[in-house]
């Protein structure tokens, strides 16, 4: 096609459009597509709609992959804040646990008739055959070797060494522990032995006498270390000793859950210094 | 070859008006008709005005304005590219940016004319600032796929154009 024909098809198309527009522009709403516009556009629906709905498709596709890393993100956070708070429930829990222990030892303080001198469990034996139990109190708050130890449930053991600032306490259940102990209703008198177990081991009760199991155990206050009426625990089993057959032997259930202590009171002799 | 050209058009003004509507920049959309026309005006410059005729009028139907005024815009953008297609060397490099930016500011000042004469729309100095400038962009952005197209379209050796003498890039 040469320059000069392309150039009067192009005014004549020109001119056409002009022509089209003027008619448009006349019309009210400044748009007639007439009936070949109208066909085409129908013509036309079908695959805008298909492109329509893969766009919404592929748009849907976009949002849920965002949603899902905004979720993931929300989730990560939402579990850090359950472990946040899971931390802060154990930690207030853990403090109105010691609360009520330190109230049943202050009531204890306040009944007990000696000097009482609190003191923390700081640590434990790692040995499973013995049972002791080191705390923040030592010689320099006046703690001596044979101080009796106790909670507001009954008797835990006496210290058996100390330091400036520790004092090791030896547990009733340790083997090397014997205390003197009578038996609240039948007051028949034994003594009481660590065996490195859970339950205490009573020696020496008499044949004759009517002990019965859940008899309330407590210190005799013969021996020295443990003043008299510490709740040792309640007589759980009883059986007559072997080879000696003027004794019976049993067991007794602590009244301290000796396992688990954590805050402790050290009866301190008359004339220590007072905390 | 007319109908594939015709398929192509109908696909980029579907292409235009259902999915690249939905993605504007700078409030503008990229209008893969312009880089079309240009690429085949480059190629074939006898078919520049009919082709910016039909993807006009395409629009026009498509789009909600007044059938004739997008029309009569890419109609004169498919002229003029014609006639560059017929005076310079079109295996130029840059010549496809180029002419397509110069075709969207072409077509954006023949509406703008169209509008001022017809009074259809008030028509603001403003509309050949930053807006130009992100079509323009936005254009350029479509004209690798356009050309290529047409490459693919028209695979054999290009005769020169009768008066094709001058280097524009």
């Amino acid at each position: 096609m040469s320059g000069r024909r392309a150039t009067f098809l192009f005014l004549v198309l020109v001119l056409a459009v002009l022509v089209m527009l003027t008619g448009q522009v006349r019309g009210e709403d400044r748009r007639h597509l007439g009936p070949l516009g109208t066909g085409i556009l129908t013509a036309l629906a079908p695959a805008q709609t298909v492109m329509a709905r893969a766009a919404d498709a592929l748009s849907q596709g976009w949002q849920l992959y965002t949603e899902i890393g905004r979720l993931r993100v929300e989730n990560a956070r939402l579990r850090e804040e359950v472990q946040r708070l899971t931390r802060e429930v154990s930690r207030l829990r853990e403090s109105a646990q010691a609360a009520q222990r330190l109230e049943a030892l202050l009531a204890f303080k306040e009944q007990a008739p000696y000097r009482v001198l609190a003191a923390r469990v700081i640590g434990r034996d790692p040995a499973s055959w013995f049972a002791t139990i080191v705390v923040d109190r030592g010689s320099g708050d006046g703690v001596v070797r044979g101080n009796p130890v106790v909670t507001a449930e009954g008797a835990v053991g006496r210290v058996m060494e100390t330091t400036p600032f520790t004092a090791r306490v030896l547990l009733l259940s340790d083997p090397r522990s014997a205390v003197g102990v009578i038996l609240q209703g039948s007051r028949e008198v034994g003594v009481v032995e660590g065996n490195g177990q859970g339950d205490l081991l009573i020696k020496y009760l008499s044949r004759a006498s009517a002990v019965r199991s859940g008899d309330v155990v407590i210190t005799s206050g013969q021996g020295g270390v443990f003043p008299r009426g510490l709740v040792i625990g309640r007589l759980n089993t009883i059986r007559p000793a072997q080879g000696a057959a003027v004794f019976r032997e049993g067991t007794v259930r602590p009244a301290v859950d000796l396992s688990r202590l954590e805050e402790v009171l050290v009866l301190l002799p008359e004339g220590g210094p007072r905390h | 070859m007319v109908a594939v050209v015709v398929g192509l058009i109908l696909l980029s003004e579907l292409v235009h008006s259902v999915w690249l509507v939905r993605f504007p920049l700078w409030g503008q959309v990229a209008d893969p008709a312009i880089p079309l026309i240009v690429a085949v005006a480059l190629r074939r410059p006898g078919w520049g005005p009919a082709v910016g005729l039909g993807a006009g009028l395409l629009q026009d139907l498509l789009f909600g304005g007044s059938v004739g005024l997008l029309a009569l815009a890419k109609l004169v953008v498919g002229h003029v590219a014609g006639v560059l297609g017929r005076t310079v060397l079109v295996d130029q490099p840059l010549l496809p940016w180029a002419s397509t930016a110069l075709a969207t500011v072409l077509q954006q000042g023949v509406l703008a004319a169209v509008l001022a004469v017809t009074g259809l729309l008030p028509v603001s100095s403003a509309a050949f600032g930053l807006p130009l400038l992100g079509q323009v962009v936005l254009n350029m952005l479509a004209v690798w796929p356009a050309f290529a197209a047409v490459r693919w379209l028209w695979r054999g050796p290009r005769m020169p154009g009768s008066r094709e003498r001058y280097r524009a890039v």
